[in-house]
């Protein structure tokens, strides 16, 4: 089996140096300019530079999204900021656009150009289409089965990039307009209101109500969870296994990535693959805040694909510190807090070389040099008692029980 | 300027072809999406027969993404269609444009995504890789369509009159709801109303065996706009039926034909349906901001 991309998402540099930690083999990012996801903590020409060169000094690629659909207003100076993203290393820009393809095409022979699944591929025709243009890697549609996946593969040349995580568009992506019509928002120049997620009443041909009082009609999509097909992809010769969500937090993108770079790994080394899966299943279950499914891959969606009664955007609070240094002689670790947590919690260590150890919090020192019961600031740096070893930029997190 | 109309019995094809339209679109249960009768490909020899003694251009409406594992289904069957002589096809695939044009190069290929055509660079773009004629996004406002037909014009095509299409899923949506609520109600091509729970505006959506599809309450009138972009050099017009009367497409053709007054045009379907400027004159690109 040939060893595919594992391709993260991040909002900023914090979250792109987590993503290539815990095993990412490209990331991708937001600019400024031209991209989607208006909400995303979206980089600078400075950030970005600042970005390839910590991907690549961690043999890592990255990526950027010059992914909207743009009107005529917002191509203002997308030639330069195409040469600047060449310039600064960028391995490769994914557009939406075919006329900002084009231009980046003839802007640079070095820099690749991935075609976003905001043009909707889903067959060999198109993708020889793209490869005719000069496109280097289509991202396929989201409504493709394996089945569609497979012959694509072994049907012509190109690489190709899979969604394998996170949130799915209801709606065939870069072809809805809900937003448009009902906030002024313009979903494919970043301003996706998210209007398919709302409550609907519904009505027959006569006006007639239909829905349940209880349960109104929503066109909520759980999230995208492809580890049953992830043997099955790798197999196919998929190029990039791709990780949604470029808003997601720091610890949701090292649980994510870690979870799939392991599943990954153990697929590749012939590691028993249902209990492979089983194990990364539990340890995503601790980033989840929307339920999953297996989306298109192997039925079309039925209503198990759905969430009609909650939208489970809830927060979590499970993320409590990331480790920056530990004294193997007092066994004491000095953290970064992001969530309160109190002396008695049981807690997990995870890192990309720390398996996941479970200890009780016992000393706690706050930044004043005090023993506490209880930490409460985020971004305080305080000390506490770890019984085993730790790695700078670990996480630890609350066991749920 | 050509004016194109969705066609689904015999009936109106007699009535539009009376009436002057410059082509009619036809729609199979297959091939199309976002239409409430589409034909068996047997209906549509019969239909394509017709259109052909009228002399009336028609074209087969391909509007939606095709997969791989449809894809010989999908050649086996413009194969046939291609034996009843269609001036052309109009499609949203690109895949579907890149075939048709190598195989069919005499066809005219009219490419209609809905969405994402939306400037001239990529309208350009477009033309030079193979479509005669490109449909603009639905979003641009009226200024933006006119930047674009004053260089593209006698290839570009515009929706004039219907409902707007807001979204189109591959999932069957309004089944899976009613699976849920266990329900036993009859979708597929059945029209439905679905309300936002804090707005009082209804938006018609329909399930057919490709997906599920929801348009805009009102319907979009822009006669007098379309009267200064055809002296632009605007070379098509959509005219979209579904969920509208007969009677009153053929006014909305007589209006755009000039054969009757455009205000009493106006006048007349206002009484039947709510119209709208659709988001001609609203641009959205509002976004929502958010403090770190």
């Amino acid at each position: 089996m040939i060893r595919p991309e594992l391709l993260a998402p991040a909002g900023d540099l914090p979250r792109l140096k987590t993503a290539v930690h815990f095993g990412a083999d490209a990331v991708y990012i937001g600019g400024k300019k031209f991209s989607l996801r208006s909400r995303a903590s979206n980089f600078d020409l400075a950030d970005i530079e600042e970005g390839v060169r910590y991907a690549h000094s961690h043999q890592a690629k990255l990526y950027v999204t010059v992914n909207m659909i743009p009107h005529q207003e917002d191509l203002q100076g997308l030639h330069d900021y195409l040469r600047a993203l060449d310039q600064i290393g960028v391995d490769a820009v994914i557009v939406a656009s075919l006329y900002i393809a084009q231009v980046a095409r003839q802007i640079s022979q070095r820099m690749e150009v991935h075609l976003s699944t905001q043009q909707s591929s889903a067959n060999i025709e198109t993708l020889d289409f793209y490869k005719a243009m000069g496109v280097d890697r289509v991202v396929l549609a989201r409504e493709c089965s394996l089945e569609d996946i497979t012959q694509i593969v072994e049907g012509q040349s190109m690489p190709i990039e899979v969604f394998i995580h996170g949130g799915m568009c209801v709606n065939v992506s870069g072809r809805c307009t809900l937003s448009n019509y009902m906030t002024l928002r313009d979903a494919n120049r970043g301003g996706c209101a998210q209007s398919c997620r709302w409550k609907y009443f519904c009505l027959d041909e006569n006006l007639q109500p239909v829905h349940d009082e209880n349960t109104l009609f929503s066109m909520s999509s759980k999230d995208l969870n492809a580890t049953v097909v992830l043997s099955d992809l790798i197999q196919r010769g998929v190029s990039s296994l791709k990780i949604e969500g470029r808003m997601k937090s720091e610890y949701y993108l090292a649980t994510v990535v870690g979870a799939y770079r392991r599943l990954i790994d153990d697929l590749l080394f012939g590691k028993d693959e249902h209990e492979s899966v089983e194990r990364c299943n539990l340890e995503l279950a601790k980033a989840e805040n929307r339920e999953t499914f297996d989306g298109f891959f192997l039925n079309k969606p039925s209503a198990k694909g759905h969430l009609y009664d909650k939208n489970g955007t809830g927060i979590t609070q499970e993320f409590l510190a990331t480790v920056i240094s530990y004294d193997p002689l007092n066994q004491m670790a000095t953290i970064e807090v992001r969530n309160h947590f109190s002396k008695g919690w049981l807690c997990e260590v995870f890192g990309p070389n720390t398996d996941h150890l479970q200890f009780a919090v016992t000393d706690i020192i706050n930044s004043d040099q005090e023993l506490t019961d209880r930490v409460y600031k985020p971004m305080e740096i305080v000390q506490i008692k770890i019984p085993f070893k730790v790695m700078p930029e670990d996480f630890i997190r609350k066991v749920r029980i | 300027m050509n004016i194109f109309v969705p066609v689904h019995s015999h009936k109106q094809l007699e009535s539009y072809s009376l009436s002057n339209v410059d082509a009619v679109i036809f729609s199979t249960v297959f091939c199309s999406t976002k239409t409430q009768h589409p034909s068996t490909v047997s209906e549509l020899e019969i239909l394509s027969k017709k259109a052909n003694q009228l002399h009336l251009p028609w074209y087969l409406s391909i509007n939606r993404m095709i997969l791989q594992s449809e894809w010989s289904d999908l050649l086996s069957e413009i194969l046939q269609i291609n034996e009843y002589l269609p001036t052309g096809y109009i499609v949203s695939d690109l895949g579907v444009l890149h075939y048709l044009k190598k195989n069919y190069p005499l066809k005219t290929i009219v490419l209609q995504t809905d969405t994402t055509i939306t400037n001239a660079y990529d309208v350009e773009v477009l033309l030079s890789m193979g479509a005669d004629i490109v449909a603009l996004a639905k979003e641009l406002t009226l200024s933006e369509v006119t930047q674009i037909v004053q260089r593209f014009g006698s290839r570009v095509l515009i929706s004039g009159f219907g409902h707007q299409c807001m979204s189109t899923s591959n999932r069957p949506l309004m089944s899976n709801y009613f699976n849920h609520i266990q329900k036993d109600v009859e979708v597929m091509y059945k029209r439905f109303t679905l309300q936002e729970e804090g707005r009082t505006e209804g938006y018609y959506a329909i399930q057919d065996t490709h997906g599920f599809h929801i348009f805009t309450s009102s319907v979009l009138e822009i006669f007098d706009e379309v009267e200064k972009l055809a002296e632009n050099g605007l070379g098509h017009l959509m005219i979209d039926s579904l969920f509208v009367d007969d009677d009153t497409i053929l006014k909305v053709i007589q209006a755009f034909k000039k054969e009757i007054d455009i205000e009493y045009a106006k006048s007349e379907i206002s009484k039947r349906y709510s119209l709208s400027k659709a988001l001609y004159y609203t641009a959205t690109s509002a976004i929502k901001v958010v403090s770190e």
